[in-house]
Order: structure tokens, then sequence, then C-alpha cells
């Protein structure tokens, strides 16, 4: 379902090249769950960044979902984002002002669904997280680990077939992250890729393929069967 | 209109700002309709008309240097003399020039007495040939004959039995018909006087009375050692006519002529005090509009530096730029329209307080219209910077943790 072909990525600072990301060739398939894994600095958000039509990208060949996005137009890239993406953030990223019902639907009203489907939706998603109760509490109300669910269940309600988490556990003590990392593996189980940049080498076992970034450069690590499922 | 309702539980959670906005743009709008309803209403005051041939008219002031018992032989030798004149079509003279701010004003009544107030009016005593001096319309019953216009050293008051009125005054003698005015009488300090004719338009003395289509004249003219005049040059002879008369009359030993002035410069000059009040209005007007859109500025920008990474996230999720754009442009809509509301209400209980204070109409609905259209659109101007620079929030950075 991702393609990437010579993908790398470069910028100048003054008349200084600094390349973020040497030249790689990656395949995920569907249903895959790939941590991403490397010391600060290497890389790894940025290559999130681009796997999620975030950031543009210098060299290379990027197909998802079997269609080429190199050079597509930013409205063409958000409403890519919007339908077959799903972002999680470290920060959880809700809106304070919201509540949960309402942060969840945020991004349903980018797309074309009535406010029927929408509330339908949201309901779901809320319900198969055990939040449906807490719709109306604001993220403030809630623990670190209860907001992160909603930020999942909000990345979820579009029904995206990649899901983008950039150290979704990263702000959560050991119980909370591993009732999340129990989460996204739920989520992929049901057929939604994962890609997950991780610090945490545990939970970077848990996933189905590991790859490393270090200096710009990327490459697979197998994973033990041992600590699969 | 799906940001709708997320714009509304945002601004209800984050009030203070909002709020400090309204009530910058309500007071705004109250302000606005306000002064600029009393703009336009000063605009209109300067420009109304005057009844006069202003174009070809001219004015001074002139002392008949004689002694009082030849006033009158000199006045209409002096008449003659200009009269005769190639370049001048007409010349009159009256107790005071209109817009000069110098006259005499008193209380029409319609019995002996006071109680039976009518109105106001600006007082003119004129000589001869006035109608077509002036140019003045006749619009209704008769000019004074030679009989009633009378020159002499009695009081015009006395002397007069008679008065023409302008349409304004027989509007307000007849209310409800006031071509029926003509014949009637009218009483000035308990005197009797018959209404014989009515012109259209005669500007009082004064520019900044509000009433001053209220003008009536008596037939008698009081001769004094100075005489105010007026004369009509001939179509596109201004400037030679006023020369020649000047030199004319400059003939006579211990002449002194003083305010010696084409009409434009007297009507640029009465006008002046309201003119610059005007321009300080038109000035106060699009001070506020532009504080208003720096308030506006302030705010969103303000909104949008706070909530940076917000933007940044729905960006992620799949906002486009425009709808970024789109929801800071309605959430401005949103306020400003709340704003207007309370301006609308404010607005109309200072009309109400200022009617009192400054005898003004109530401000017509279509000023709360356009104002309303004008604050909205100012609105949405100084929104549409910040909203793109919004827009343009790399939502790479923007969501990426602290």
């Amino acid at each position: 379902m991702l393609k990437m072909r010579g993908i790398a990525k470069s910028f100048f600072t003054n008349t200084l090249k600094t390349q973020a990301l040497q030249p790689f060739d990656l395949d995920i398939e569907q249903g895959d769950f790939v941590s991403i894994v490397g010391p600060s600095g290497s890389g790894k958000t940025t290559f999130l960044n681009i796997a999620g039509l975030l950031e543009d990208y210098s060299e290379g060949q990027y197909y998802l979902g079997g269609k080429d996005v190199t050079g597509l137009s930013d409205n063409h890239k958000s409403s890519l984002r919007n339908q077959k993406i799903g972002f999680v953030f470290q920060s959880f990223n809700l809106i304070p002002e919201l509540n949960l019902f309402d942060n969840v639907e945020m991004p349903l009203r980018y797309r074309h669904f009535s406010s029927k489907e929408r509330a339908q939706r949201v309901h779901e998603a809320l319900e198969k997280v055990g939040l449906a109760g807490r719709k109306s509490h604001y993220p403030q109300q809630l623990s670190g680990g209860q907001q992160q669910r909603v930020a999942i269940t909000r990345a979820l309600a579009g029904s995206p077939s990649l899901l983008l988490a950039d150290e979704p556990t990263g702000n959560l003590d050991s119980k909370m992250a591993d009732g999340i990392m129990s989460l996204l593996k739920d989520i992929n189980k049901q057929g939604t890729s994962i890609l997950m940049v991780t610090h945490d080498m545990e939970q970077a076992k848990q996933a189905s393929r590991i790859i490393e970034i270090r200096d710009g450069h990327l490459s697979e690590h197998q994973v033990s069967l041992l600590h699969r499922d | 209109m799906k940001d709708f309702k997320p714009i509304l539980k945002t601004l209800w959670k984050n009030k203070t700002s909002p709020i400090l906005l309204v009530i910058q743009i309500a007071v705004a709008f109250t302000i606005l309709i306000n002064v600029s309803h009393m703009a336009v209403n000063k605009w209109h005051e300067i420009h109304k008309p005057s009844g006069l041939d202003e174009a070809n008219l001219f004015t001074f002031t002139a002392n008949l240097p004689v002694e009082p018992e030849r006033y009158k032989a000199r006045l209409e030798q002096d008449f003659a003399d200009i009269i005769e004149l190639s370049s001048v079509e007409n010349v009159m003279a009256t107790n005071s020039i209109p817009l000069t701010n110098w006259g005499l004003g008193l209380a029409l009544n319609k019995t002996e007495s006071d109680e039976s107030y009518i109105t106001y009016a600006g007082i003119y005593s004129m000589t001869a040939d006035f109608v077509e001096t002036l140019g003045l319309e006749v619009i209704l019953g008769r000019q004074f004959d030679q009989a009633e216009m009378v020159l002499s050293s009695a009081d015009y008051t006395v002397q007069s039995s008679t008065l023409m009125v302008t349409k304004a005054i027989a509007e307000k003698i007849s209310p409800e018909d006031w071509t029926q005015t003509v014949g009637k009488t009218i009483y000035i300090h308990g005197r009797p006087y018959q209404i014989i004719g009515v012109v259209n338009e005669l500007i009082a003395t004064w520019p900044n009375w509000m009433r001053n289509e209220r003008s009536i004249i008596f037939p008698a003219y009081t001769l004094t050692k100075e005489s105010k005049f007026m004369v009509k040059a001939r179509e596109g002879q201004l400037k030679q006519a006023m020369d020649e008369v000047h030199t004319v009359l400059m003939r006579h030993p211990g002449r002194i002529i003083d305010k010696f002035h084409d009409f434009t410069h007297t009507r640029n000059k009465g006008y002046k005090p309201m003119t610059s009040s005007l321009i300080i209005l038109f000035a106060v007007t699009i001070g506020l509009v532009v504080i208003t859109m720096l308030g506006t500025f302030g705010q969103a920008r303000f909104a949008i530096l706070r909530r940076k990474r917000q933007i940044g996230t729905r960006r992620a999720l799949g906002a486009t730029k425009w709808q970024i754009v789109r929801y800071y442009m309605l959430e401005n809509i949103v306020i400003t329209s709340i704003g207007i509301l309370f301006g609308a209400i404010f607005a109309m209980l200072l009309n109400v307080k200022l009617m009192d204070f400054f005898e003004l109409l109530s401000v017509p609905s279509e000023y709360f219209l356009f104002g309303a259209v004008a604050v909205l659109v100012a609105g949405q101007f100084a929104v549409i910077p910040p909203a793109l620079g919004a827009a343009n929030i790399s939502p790479a950075s923007a969501t990426r943790s602290a």
C-alpha cells in the first residue's frame, strides 16, 4: 500500500547542504505494523512526515495506495491525508476548546459526510475505545492515556488505511503506554497498517517490522518471532 | 458552514479575547452610525440650495456719502450708475446678505398673540428688482408692486403691510396645503402682514441654522448710512462687472466700499466651519474603521499564534489551506455580527439622546444596513492576512512535540 523508491530529503542552510534522509526504497503492505527506531535527530520524524504527506521530499517516487503522490497539489495532499492517513502525535494535539465528540468529528468535517453519518462514526469510534460515555468531556478532564485514546479514535474515525504514530506513548507512564500499544495492535489486527516512531525498543519489538534510521540511513531489522504475538 | 458549530463552541470556551473585540466593534459601530449620519446631514446642509443665481452674483457694503435726507436720492443714483454698466444685469440693496451670519430673525404668529407661534424666520428687507437680481423663482401669488416698495428712513417692519415668503414658510403656515398660503395674514410682534407671494427658495443669513430655508421678504427698505448691495453680472462677465462697479462707485468722494466678494466666496466663507467639522467627522469615521480593522487584525493574529499547533493539527488531519482561511473568516463574521448587533442597539439608544441634544433626525435603517456591510467587509479584509498566514503554517513543524 506504500511504496517508496529512491526517496531522499536534503535541505540547504545558507550554502551548506544537509542530507536528512539518504536515498532509500521501502515497501509497506496492507496490515504491516512497522516500528521506526533511531537516535534523536536521525530523521525518524522527517521520514514519518514524508510518509504522511506533511513534508516534501527532494528526490524519488512515492506511491500511496498505488497512486504516485509526487508533485501533487497541496489540496490533493490534504484530501489524501484526510481519507487514507491517520495521525497520532506524542502530545495528543487535541483541541482543548472542543469536547471529545467534536475533537473526533473534526477530520470528518473535511469530508462529505452528512452530520448523521459523522455522528454515527464518532459514536462507534468512541465506543470502541470505551469513551462513548465521556463524549461531552473536554480533553483536560481526561488522563494522558485517555487523551491518547481519543487522539487514536480521531485518527481512525475516517477509516484510514495507514496510521502514522509519532512517539504515541512518549508522554505516558508504562501502564498507560501498554494500554495504548495494546490498542494499536488491535487496530493493526483489523487491517490498518501502522508506522510508529518510538524510542522504546520493547515497544518496537511488538511490531511486525523494525526500521532503524541512523544518520539518515534506513535499514530494516528482523523481528524475532519470540517477540511477536 | 460545517465550521459554524465548532467556532461557536471554541469562542464560548475562550470568551475574553472575542468579547473584547465584540465590545470594540459594538462601540465603533455605534459611533460610526451616528457620526456618519451627522456627516451626511451636514453635507446636505452645506449643499442646500440657496435659491440664488450664485454664479453671477457679487456683494459688498458701501456707504452713502451724503446727508441723511439725501440717502434715497444717492442710493437711487448709485443703482442707476451701476445698472448702466454693460456687464451688469441688475442691482439691489438688502438689510442682510444670505449666508453671511448677520441678519434678523423674527417669530411668525397666526394671531396677534405670541401663543399662536408658527415658526421662526430669517428676515429680508429688499429694494425693487430683488427677484430678478437674486434669480428667485416666484411660484405662487405675485411680486410686490411699485406702491408697496418703499424706500424711507422709517422701520421697514412698520412701513410694510405685505410679505413674500419662501415655500418652506408656506408649508409651516398651511401644513395641509401650502398653496393656500397666499392671501393669508400672519402676525409679527402683533402687527398683521398679508402674504402676497411665495418664492421657491431663499436661504436665510445663517448657514448653520438647520431651518435656514425659512425666510420672509418685506417690501419696504430702511435707508441707513451704509447699504448692502447685491449685483447680478451678465453671464460670464462677473469679474468685469465687479471691477466696473467698484470703479463707478469710487468716483464719489468719501465713498467707502467693504466686503467686496463674489457669492462663491460668501458661500465658502459661510460654510467654512461646517466644512471643517464635516472633514473632522469623515476623519473620525475613517479612523474608526481603521481602528476596528486593526483590532480585528490583532485579535486574529493573536488567536492564530496561540492556536498554531491546533492549526497544524487540522492541516495534518486533512484541512486544506482554504478551509483554514475559511475558518478564520467565518469566525470573524460571527464576532463582527455579534458586535454589530450590540452596536445597532447602542446606536439607536445614542441616536435618541443625540436627537434631543442636536435636533437630529432618527438614523434611517439604511445606515444600519450599509454600516453593517462596511464593518463586515472591513473585518474580512483585516482577517485575511493573518488567516492566510495561518493557512501557510507548516503542519510538520507545528505538530512536532516541543
